[in-house]
C-alpha cells in the first residue's frame, strides 16, 4: 500500500510540477511578447493573404494521398501567400487529386506525382520526396538555403491571417530550426471535437508555447516550419519512417542543435475526428509513435548540442507515457478504491456546515486545480467559449482520460507485438459553412498527425486530476495522522 | 575512475534510501523526536514515547491535565518520500553524466531536507490546530491544509531537485 502511495504520489507530483512549470512558462513567453492569452481566438484562416514574402523563400508541402475533395481549397488557400511555391506530393492517388491540385495552384504550384511501387510507403517518404524537388528548385533559383523555409502543411491545415508574418522572423535568431505554429479545431461541432480543440487550444497550444523557453517545441505534422539548412544536416532524408515522423524530425533537430519554437501570434485550423473508434485508432498511433521514441533517450543524454534544460525536458517528454500514463492508469484507481473505503475520514473531524464546505471545495480545488485552471484559459483563449463550458471542459477530463489510458494500452500492445502497418485515418465530409471560428466555407479535410500530439501535456494534467483526493492517495498524505488523546 | 567512482556513490546513496523504508519504524521515532524538539519552540512542552512513535505536547502549556499526543505513522513520514529521493539521486548519480555527482549529491540533500523540515512543519502545525481549536482544526488542519502543503511540497522537491541537481552547467 505505502509503496502504492509512494508511486502515485510521485506520478502527481511530477506531473503538477512539469504542467505547472509549462503553463507558467507559456503564459509568462506570452506576455514577454507583448501578447494576450486571446491574441488568436477570433482569428481568421486561410483567406487573408499577408505581407509578399521575398526575405525568405517559403516553399509549402502538402502530402497528398486521395485529397480530391479537399485539395482545391487547400492549394488556394496556401496560394494565397504571396510570394511562396506550393508543391503538392501526390503519394499515388486513385482520384482526382493531381489534376484538381494543378488546376487550382497558380505559376507557382508544382504537382509531384508518386506511383506505385515507389508511392504510399508513408507521410515520411512523400516528404522526403518533396525536399529532393525543393533542393532543386531553390538551387535553380539561386536561394540561399539558410534562408528558405519549408513548410508541411496536411490537406486540412489553413494558416491564420497574416500568419507568415509572424512566424517568418522567428527564423531571424539563426539558431532557430524549426517553428510550429498552435493548432485550432475548426469542426467544433460535437463533444467529442469540442474537447479536442480544448486539449490543442486550452492546454497543448500554452505548453507548447512554453516549451519556447528551453527551444523544444514539439513539431506536428500540419504548419510545421523548418529551415532548410536544418533539414540540410539532419540529412538527405530528413524524415524517418516513424509512426511520428513529426515528433522525430524535432528530436533530430534538436540533437543538432537548433531551436526549435513557436509564437502565439499565428496558428494553424484543422479538422477533428468526429468518431471514438477514429479517435483511438488516431491516438493510439500517436502514443505507439511517442513509445519509440525512448530509442533516442541515449542520444539526448549524449548530445554536448543540448542545454541540460532542454535535454531534460525532452527527456521527461519522451518518457512521459511510460512514466507517467501507463502506471497511472492502474494507480488512478488503486486511488479511487481508497477515496470510495477512506472518504468519509475526510469529514471525519468536522462538525459545522462550513467546515463540511470548506473540506469539500478544497479537495476539489486540489485534485482538480490543473483542470480548472485549463478551463478557465481555454475560456481566456476564445471568449466565445464562456466560462462555465471552459470549466466543465476542464472536468471532463476524468472521462476522456480513459481515451488516453486505452490508446496508450493498446500502444504498448503494438509495440510489444512489433506492428508498425497503419491504415490512413478516413476523412469525414464538412459541411459548407460549418467552421465555426470563420463563418466561411469550410473544406472537407482529412483527418492529419496533429502537432505532436502525445506530447499533449494534457498527460500531466490528466495525471493531475485523479488523485481525486482519495484519502490515502497521495495528496491526502496529510490525512493520516492519527491523534491520541493520553 | 571518475565512472567507478560515481556508481559506487550513486549505489551507496540508493542503499541509503532502501534502508530508509525497510526500516521506516526508526525513521518515524526520529521523526516524533523532532516533531517534539519543534513544537517546544513554540513554547509547548513536549515528551516523546519510547514505546512507539509518538510525541506528546501540552494543550495549554503549564496545564498537566492537557497532555494530547500524535502518533506518526507508516503513512504520515516521510521516510518513504526520503527513500525514493535518495534511490532516485543514486540513480542520477550513477546515470545522468551531464551534471556533477558532487551537485546531484546537493540535489538529493537539499530535497530531503526540504521534505523532512515540511513533513516535521506539517506536524508541529497539526499540533498547534488540535490545541488551539480542537477535533475540528486538527481536521481542517490534518486534512486540508497539510494535504495541499505536502502536495506543494512534493512539487517543490521536484523543481528544487531538477534545478540544482540537473540543470547547471557540466562541471
Amino acid at each position: 500500500m505505502n509503496a502504492l502511495n509512494l508511486a502515485a504520489t510521485a506520478i502527481v507530483s511530477c506531473s503538477l510540477a512539469y504542467f505547472v512549470l509549462l503553463m507558467a512558462s507559456g503564459i509568462r513567453e506570452i506576455r514577454r511578447r507583448s501578447s494576450r492569452l486571446s491574441a488568436q481566438g477570433r482569428t481568421r484562416y486561410g483567406v487573408v493573404p499577408g505581407a509578399e514574402q521575398d526575405h525568405y523563400p517559403v516553399y509549402f508541402l502538402v502530402p497528398c494521398l486521395n485529397e480530391a475533395e479537399v485539395i482545391e481549397r487547400t492549394v488556394r488557400g496556401l496560394t494565397v501567400n504571396r510570394g511562396t511555391t506550393t508543391i503538392v506530393v501526390d503519394d499515388g492517388s486513385d482520384d482526382e487529386t493531381s489534376a484538381i491540385a494543378r488546376a487550382a495552384g497558380g505559376s507557382r504550384t508544382e504537382v509531384l506525382r508518386r506511383d506505385l511501387p515507389n508511392a504510399r510507403q508513408g507521410k515520411g517518404e512523400a516528404l522526403n520526396a518533396g525536399i529532393v524537388r525543393v533542393r532543386e528548385l531553390v538551387e535553380d533559383r539561386g536561394e540561399d538555403p539558410a534562408r528558405v523555409i519549408v513548410v508541411v502543411m496536411d490537406a486540412d491545415g489553413r494558416l491564420s491571417e497574416n500568419a507568415l508574418d509572424h512566424v517568418l522572423p522567428l527564423f531571424d535568431d539563426d539558431d532557430v530550426g524549426g517553428a510550429q505554429l498552435q493548432v485550432r479545431i475548426r469542426n467544433r461541432n460535437s463533444f467529442l471535437t469540442k474537447f479536442q480543440d480544448f486539449e490543442f487550444w486550452g492546454v497543448a497550444s500554452i505548453t507548447q508555447i512554453g516549451r519556447s523557453a528551453t527551444g523544444t517545441v514539439s513539431l506536428g505534422g500540419n504548419a510545421q516550419f523548418t529551415r532548410l539548412t536544418a533539414l540540410d544536416d539532419v540529412g538527405e532524408r530528413p524524415w524517418s519512417d516513424s509512426l511520428t515522423e513529426d515528433l522525430d524530425l524535432a528530436l533530430s533537430l534538436a540533437l543538432h542543435g537548433w531551436r526549435l519554437t513557436t509564437t502565439p501570434l499565428a496558428s494553424v485550423d484543422q479538422q477533428a475526428v468526429e468518431k471514438v473508434p477514429q479517435l483511438l485508432r488516431q491516438r493510439t498511433r500517436w502514443y505507439q509513435g511517442h513509445m519509440m521514441a525512448i530509442k533516442r533517450l541515449p542520444d539526448i543524454w549524449r548530445s554536448s548540442k543540448l542545454s541540460h534544460v532542454a535535454a531534460l525536458e525532452l527527456s521527461f517528454y519522451c518518457l512521459s507515457p511510460w512514466l507517467l500514463t501507463l502506471p497511472w492508469s492502474v494507480l488512478f484507481h488503486y486511488c479511487l478504491i481508497q477515496l470510495f473505503i477512506n472518504g468519509s475520514q475526510l469529514l471525519e473531524y468536522v462538525t459545522s456546515a462550513g467546515g463540511v464546505a470548506i473540506v469539500v471545495l478544497a479537495w476539489y480545488l486540489m485534485a482538480f486545480a490543473p483542470a480548472v485552471f485549463s478551463g478557465w484559459v481555454y475560456w481566456r483563449r476564445d471568449r466565445r467559449v464562456g466560462i462555465w463550458r471552459g470549466l466543465m471542459m476542464g472536468n471532463y477530463m476524468v472521462l476522456t482520460n480513459y481515451i488516453s489510458f486505452a490508446c496508450a494500452w493498446m500502444a504498448l500492445a503494438r509495440v510489444l507485438r512489433g506492428e508498425t502497418a497503419w491504415v490512413k485515418t478516413k476523412r469525414s465530409t464538412e459541411q459548407a459553412g460549418t467552421g465555426p471560428s470563420t463563418g466561411l466555407p469550410a473544406i472537407a479535410a482529412a483527418v492529419p498527425d496533429v502537432p505532436g500530439a502525445p506530447s499533449v501535456p494534457v498527460v500531466p494534467v490528466q495525471k493531475v486530476l485523479a488523485p481525486a483526493s482519495a484519502a490515502g492517495s497521495p495528496v491526502s498524505v496529510g490525512a493520516v495522522l492519527r491523534q491520541t488523546e493520553t | 575512475m571518475a565512472t567507478v567512482y560515481r556508481v559506487l556513490l550513486g549505489a551507496a546513496l540508493a542503499g541509503l534510501g532502501v534502508a530508509a523504508m525497510v526500516r521506516m519504524l526508526d525513521v518515524q521515532f526520529r521523526e516524533a523526536a523532532l516533531a517534539g524538539w519543534a513544537v517546544e519552540l513554540f513554547g509547548r512542552p513536549s515528551r516523546v514515547l519510547t514505546t512507539g512513535p509518538t510525541f506528546l505536547f501540552q494543550k495549554t502549556p503549564g496545564d498537566d491535565s492537557s497532555w494530547a499526543g500524535l502518533v506518526v505513522t507508516a503513512s504520515c513520514t516521510a521516510a518513504l518520500f526520503v527513500g525514493g529521493t535518495l534511490i532516485l539521486g543514486g540513480a542520477f548519480i550513477a546515470l545522468w553524466r551531464r551534471t556533477s555527482a558532487t551537485r546531484l549529491l546537493a540535489a538529493t540533500v537539499l530535497t530531503v531536507l526540504l521534505l523532512v523540515v515540511v513533513n516535521t512543519g506539517r506536524m508541529v502545525m497539526i499540533a498547534e490546530a488540535a490545541s488551539r481549536w480542537g477535533a475540528e482544526g486538527f481536521g481542517l488542519m490534518h486534512t486540508v491544509v497539510g494535504s495541499i502543503l505536502m502536495l506543494v511540497t512534493f512539487c517543490l522537491c521536484a523543481v528544487l531537485f531538477a534545478r540544482v541537481g540537473l540543470l547547471r552547467s557540466r562541471s
